[in-house]
């Protein structure tokens, strides 16, 4: 039985939980909320993060974009995303919302521009 | 002599074995190990004053330290490989304000000049790293060279301030006492200025003092008397230093940078030039002006003739909020002062403030082994702020510690002259407080000692004194400021937030005859970065205008001299360059 | 010289400076102005990359990127003038602006009403009193994260972070995640300076270590940062012999803090907050100076970008209120006094009389859990809640009533049984 220990984060609370598989069932201790035994569930099973990077950016007065996953991506998938996203290079003008890489890594979720930026002058 | 030295040298320090060895010219070497650095100094000091001594040379060790040494093998090696790269008449070791002054001097001469220096930069060593001061000279002791150059410097300073165009302000400096015993001591003062010669030193009332700084009326001290020196000074050190190697570049002087000179060339006791890292420099004179290095360099002319022994300051720069209570520099002295005997042999700096308004604290006297061991320390910033007492100012306004490390010899005093050994070249060594001060009359003392030895020298006929003021955005007016603009809108962008420095300043600087490619050096130009923010906000926007004006790649342009990149690498570079599709509106 | 009337200036583009100039003009203030010295709006926001802003004003959480650019975008459907690349070099007490710009020149302001939104800076090394030598390599957080999200640089390859603020925090988990490894954070106080949530994602997801009580005691390197000591600190923030630890390492990340920028507002004689560092306020966020409001962290530093927001649009209907009816006599003020584990109020003051409601930002001295915040007026509790958990990181924001009648006090104890 491999105990997993976590801060909780769903509020300044700072529980600190502690969550385990028995017999079959997620089981979490520590949480004073729902909320947090969801979150100590969630992250024990199929953690995910929202992730936020740069990629290469031609034609602005910039050199990086910043761009942003439309939705969680589960953790161990990171690296990977990041990684795909090394090989991107992007011309302005870009809008934000403007998707750079769909469905990154097979996560589901697409990379988009997280700002504007026109083209240079 | 040598019997009796040693003799008074057993009774003070019976604890060590040392072996002495003096010559002709009353030089003393001393052998042996000491328990530690400190009491190191404390025999070459105790040597050096003893009347049959000239100066000491030290080649003690000190048990269980490893004293560092800079091997200059591999440096030499380099440059023999490259031959001779240049003849001159002079070659000037080092750029700070003894050599860049003495290359000035010299540059009215038809004399063709080349000054070496090791660092990137002219006024890196402890030229940078002091407190700006012109002193009067009340403080040096009356009859060593250091009490005339120190007068005649100082008088010299307001012609250099003129011709150069740097800020010169002198402030003056008030003594005053609050304690009717320390009366005496007061006049003791005025007597040295008075020996010395010190420009119009005067005795004050407690009205006076008032009516010279009415900042102390606020703090409602009894005064009962005091001391004014109206020709006390303040500079920036790097400026001074700038436009001397600027104008003696104007006047055709080459500055060679980042060339470390690894020896002195010399025979039959001529001097023939050094061997630099880049190749050998033939001339018929080499001057040492090396700073901490001037005793090596001395000692590869065959004429090892003193020590340096390091003696590090500590200096603190106040936020310009903490607004100077004083015009010029004070010290209110109640008695219950306890002297730093360390800091006896140097001038320590009082509180005072630079000319651009912020409080200057410092510097600390710290005799070091390391002669670039300039890091700061708890202690020396203790004794540091100590110094202040500004009510409204404390360690919490601190916007930038740094340190310097005097080249200070056993005697104390300086070491200017035509070498007895080695015949061309001239020893400018142990140069510290009060070098800055004493600079022009030092200069004018090389080029006497020069023009006795070679007779007459033609003058340069092209020869100009005069250093065209630099743009100083921060100090014109609103109309002056736009008109400038209007002219050329490179003033109109301001680069540095904090000290108001603008775009065409920093590409006067990086256009100019001495280049800076360091942001340092930008900042020593130019103020961007010595502000508040120190640097924060603009040296990516510095750093940016170095990289593009110097045809350099970002991750080519250092902080410093040597190695110091701030940017090692480009983050992940992109190859695919896909189109960007529509999203579907904003997220 | 370029002369400009101005019903409201507004100084920096950055959250606090947009939102007041977009909350000034849909008031009806006509012509409105935004300088920035930037090149683009949106301040120190296009740096901000990462996730957690906008929860509270727009319910989700966005890059800082994006939530810059929601203003941006409202900013370019009106009518106010943006002037970016534009430095203001001087205000005065008449709330004349003197700025300027290539394209410009020196331009004279005249404005019926200034907003300043100048936002803050770090504090750096010397203001920490960082020992031993001062190499390359050591950078603020900030710089960090200019270089390597707008410049496209690394300036290092191995980091060590001192300050656990939330920008340090950000920067541990960028930097790991551009493959610079973080070797700890060290934090000189007994508890985090930044949000718990930051120190999970962004120290635990990457095995970052940080070390309370800690901090660097030696700078290693003559040219480039080689290495750093670091040492335990005791309650006195002195170094505990026998603790130091050399860390090899070519970068030091300073987050040891924010400072709110006032050199202007200090230039005009306005009276500044020792506590906040920003300018002594009232309910409208106006400053000592009639006509010239602050918000943002040029008020206080705030942290969350949405009270920002929200402390922008309170000075803007201030400042709108000024230019229609002015002050007509001197304003008369009672003071916000705080009281147990209150560290900071902003406003600092409220002027005297008329029933008013009042937005509330205060921060904590220490950590406590269930306690009760109360707003009283003449020994009446005008407001009270309860707090299962405080901290110094986390700003409290909150409205309640005030009548002016009386100083404010506003005191925080423990939370009763009930």
């Amino acid at each position: 039985m491999l105990k997993k220990e976590m801060i909780c984060i769903v509020c300044p609370n700072s529980c600190r939980l502690s969550v385990w598989e028995e017999e079959g069932r997620i089981r979490v201790e520590g949480a004073s909320c729902a909320r947090g035994m969801a979150h100590g569930r969630n992250e024990f099973t199929h953690p995910v993060r929202m992730l936020t990077s740069t990629v290469r950016l031609e034609g602005a007065r910039h050199r990086r974009l910043a761009v942003i996953s439309s939705q969680e991506i589960p953790k161990e998938k990171i690296r990977e995303a990041l990684a795909a996203l090394e090989g991107v290079t992007v011309s302005a003008p870009v809008r934000k919302g403007d998707i750079i890489v769909r469905n990154i890594s097979g996560s589901g979720a697409d990379i988009v521009a997280s700002r504007t930026i026109p083209a240079a002058e | 002599m040598k019997e009796e030295l040693q003799k008074k040298l057993r009774e003070a320090f019976p604890q060590l074995t040392l072996d002495l060895e003096i010559n002709e010219r009353r030089i003393v070497t001393v052998r042996g190990e000491c328990g530690s650095w400190d009491e190191l100094v404390d025999v070459g000091h105790f040597l050096a004053k003893q009347k049959e001594v000239k100066n000491v040379v030290s080649r003690m060790t000190v048990r269980g330290l490893a004293i560092p040494e800079k091997d200059y093998a591999p440096l030499a090696e380099k440059g023999r490989k490259k031959g001779v790269i240049r003849k001159a008449d002079v070659v000037i070791v080092g750029a700070g304000v003894t050599g860049c002054g003495i290359a000035r001097e010299l540059a009215k001469y038809d004399l063709d000049i080349v000054v070496c220096e090791m660092s990137d930069d002219v006024c890196t060593g402890a030229s940078k790293a002091n407190n700006g001061n012109i002193h009067p000279g009340m403080a040096v002791k009356p009859g060593t060279l250091k009490a005339r150059l120190n007068v005649e410097g100082n008088r010299l300073f307001q012609k250099w301030a003129d011709e150069l165009h740097f800020a010169l302000d002198w402030c003056g400096c008030l003594g005053v006492v609050t304690d009717e015993k320390l009366m005496p001591a007061v006049e003791a003062v005025y007597q040295v200025a008075l020996m010395n010669g010190v420009y119009k030193p005067e005795i004050v009332s407690p009205e006076r003092a008032l009516e010279l700084e009415p900042g102390l009326a606020k703090r409602n001290l009894d005064i009962k008397g005091g001391a004014y020196f109206p020709s006390f000074g303040q500079v920036e050190t790097y400026e001074v230093v700038l436009a001397l190697a600027e104008n003696a570049a104007q006047n055709r002087t080459t500055f060679l940078l980042n060339t470390t000179v690894a020896d002195v060339l010399h025979e039959n006791g001529t001097v023939r030039g050094v061997l630099t890292d880049r190749g050998i420099i033939e001339a018929r004179y080499v001057i040492n002006c090396a700073g901490v290095y001037a005793d090596e360099i001395s000692a590869m002319a065959g004429d090892a003739c003193y020590t340096i022994h390091p003696r590090k300051g500590t200096l603190a720069v106040l936020d310009k909020h903490c607004r100077p209570e004083f015009n010029g520099v004070v010290m209110i002295i109640d008695g219950n002062q306890i002297q730093n005997k360390k800091n006896a042999e140097s001038k320590g700096g009082g509180m005072g403030r630079t000319n651009e308004w912020q409080m200057l604290l410092g510097p600390s006297a710290t005799e070091v082994p390391d002669k670039e061991d300039n890091t700061t320390t708890p202690e020396d910033l203790a004794y540091t702020m100590a110094i202040n007492t500004n009510p409204n100012a404390g360690v919490a306004d601190i916007i930038r510690i740094f340190c310097g490390v005097r080249p200070s010899d056993f005697s104390e005093d300086f070491v200017i002259e035509m070498s007895p050994v080695t015949h061309g070249f001239i020893n400018v060594g142990a140069i510290q407080s009060p070098g800055l001060a004493s600079a022009p009359a030092i200069a004018k003392m090389v080029e006497e000692i020069l023009l006795k030895d070679a007779g007459s020298v033609p003058l340069r006929a092209s020869y100009d004194p005069v250093l065209p003021p630099k743009t100083n955005f921060r100090h014109m007016s609103h109309e002056e400021q736009d008109a400038l603009i209007r002219k050329d809108p490179r003033y109109g962008r301001i680069i540095c937030r904090c000290e108001q420095i603008t775009e065409g300043e920093i590409l006067d600087a990086i256009h100019s005859r001495i280049v800076p490619t360091s942001v340092d050096a930008i900042k020593r130009r130019t103020r961007a970065g010595m502000g508040r923010c120190q640097g924060g906000f603009c040296q990516p926007k510095v750093l940016e205008i170095l990289a593009r004006e110097l045809g350099k790649d970002p991750t080519e342009i250092c902080l410093k001299d040597g190695d110091s990149r701030i940017l090692l690498k480009e983050n992940r570079r992109g190859t695919l360059n896909p189109q960007p599709e529509k999203g579907d509106g904003p997220v | 010289m370029k002369k400009l009337d101005m019903d409201i200036a507004v100084i920096g583009a950055g959250p606090a400076g947009l939102a007041a100039a977009l909350k000034a003009r849909e008031l009806g203030a006509e012509k409105v102005l935004i300088l920035e010295r930037d090149t683009e709006a949106g301040g120190i926001l296009q740096q901000c990359i990462h996730d957690g802003f906008g929860l509270h004003r727009f319910g989700k959480r966005m890059a800082g990127t994006e939530y810059a650019q929601v203003f941006i975008d409202a900013l370019e459907k009106t009518d106010i003038t943006l002037l970016t690349d534009t430095m203001v070099l001087e205000i005065t007490a008449q709330r004349t602006i003197y700025a300027c710009s290539r394209q410009e020149g020196m331009m004279e302001i005249r404005c019926g009403a200034i907003i300043l939104a100048m936002g803050c800076r770090e504090r750096t090394a010397g203001q920490i009193q960082l020992m031993g030598y001062r190499p390359a390599g050591i950078l603020t957080a900030g710089s960090v994260q200019r270089y390597i999200n707008l410049e496209g640089y690394l300036p290092g390859s191995r980091a060590v972070i001192l300050g656990s603020g939330d920008i340090g925090l950000i920067m541990a988990r960028r930097m790991s995640l551009e493959g610079i490894k973080v070797e700890g954070v060290y934090e000189v106080m007994p508890h985090p300076g930044g949000l718990t949530r930051n120190i999970v994602q962004c120290l635990h997801d990457f095995d970052i270590l940080l070390h309370l009580s800690s901090g660097v005691v030696k700078v290693h390197g003559k040219k480039r940062l080689e290495g750093v000591t670091v040492a335990r600190l005791d309650e006195n923030r002195t170094p505990i012999p026998g603790t130091e630890e050399y860390i090899e390492c070519d970068l030091l990340v300073l987050a040891v803090g924010l400072i709110p920028e006032n050199e202007l507002s200090i230039g005009c004689g306005i009276e500044m907050d020792p506590k906040t560092k920003g300018p002594l306020l009232d309910e409208e966020f106006m400053t000592s100076v009639p006509g010239i409001f602050a918000c943002g962290n040029v008020a206080v530093v705030f942290d969350l970008v949405d009270y920002v927001s929200d402390s922008a649009e309170t000075a803007a209907r201030g400042a709108v209120r000024f230019l229609w009816e002015g002050i007509l006599e001197p304003l008369q003020y009672v003071k916000t006094v705080p009281s147990g584990n209150i560290n900071l109020i902003v406003p600092q003051r409220i002027r005297r009389g008329g029933e008013k409601t009042v937005s509330f930002y205060l921060r904590v001295k220490k950590p406590d859990k269930k306690v009760v915040l109360e707003v009283q007026e003449k020994d009446r509790v005008r407001e009270s809640r309860r707090f299962a958990f405080v901290a110094p990181p986390e700003m409290i924001a909150f409205k309640a009533a005030a009548s002016g009648s009386g100083d404010v006090i506003l005191d925080m104890k423990e939370g009763s049984h009930a």
